[in-house]
């Protein structure tokens, strides 16, 4: 059964192929500039980083359906969203203002480093919640 | 989004919402932490609801308040508490303030 989160999803795939491949063939015909289809196609895979991560704490109650998961850990699942959103930004701001080579390594740090922190932060969480098991 | 803004501009409801970070609960235990009537409090619920920054479900009598905000939601909150939006409580919550036992 396809549900709306992944034809949602399906959706997106959908128009980022479709844009990076009429952006080549615009690109081939000398229309737009050779650098266009690269930087276009990785803005959108940055805007699609902060979309997901956006919308990650609205998601709370399908994560945790009976309410009882630590409260630590749902606000490290919040955090990781907000590390999502944070490097999603910053890779599509790269991929708009930068250098190409710089906009490369630019959106590479920041998405690595979004989610090890947020992959950190979770970690963290469970860590605490184990070893204090009545304290939420 | 203005139900978002409109939600986020009462004090009242930004303390909900802050109580909610520390997880899920009752309507009741919400109510108790603030000196307003019940029908009061049912309103701010609403409007939450409303709003989408709070999900709900029965536990047999209680209705039990979920978290449910996205990045840039809780930016928003962060942002009006910290410039303190509505600072004063809206008419409809003043009209029906209550001395707390």
């Amino acid at each position: 059964m396809i549900t709306r989160s992944i034809r949602g999803s399906l959706v997106l795939a959908a128009i980022l192929l479709a844009s990076a491949y009429g952006l080549s063939l615009l690109a081939d015909f000398n229309w737009v500039g050779p650098d266009m289809p690269d930087r276009v196609t990785q803005v959108m895979i940055g805007l699609i980083l902060v979309l997901f991560g956006n919308a990650t704490g609205k998601r709370e109650k399908d994560a945790d359906p009976a309410g009882d998961a630590k409260p630590a850990l749902m606000a490290a699942r919040r955090f990781f969203g907000l590390a999502l959103v944070l490097g999603g930004l910053v890779h599509a701001g790269a991929w708009l203002l930068a250098p190409l080579d710089l906009a490369n390594t630019v959106s590479m740090a920041a998405v690595i480093i979004a989610l090890l922190a947020g992959l950190a932060r979770v970690a963290y969480a469970v860590i605490v919640s184990r070893e204090t098991p009545d304290q939420g | 989004m203005s139900d978002v803004f409109k939600a986020l501009s009462d004090p009242t409801r930004r303390e909900v919402l802050r109580m909610l970070k520390s997880g899920p609960k009752s309507a009741g235990e919400l109510a108790e932490a603030f000196p307003v009537s019940r029908p009061t409090m049912s309103a701010h619920f609403n409007a939450l609801r409303a709003a989408g920054l709070v999900s709900t479900e029965k536990a047999g009598k209680s209705v039990i308040y979920h978290l449910n905000v996205s990045v840039l939601e809780e930016a928003l909150l962060g942002f009006a508490g910290a410039f303190g939006l509505g600072s004063r409580p809206s008419a409809d919550a003043s009209s029906e303030r209550k001395e707390k036992p």
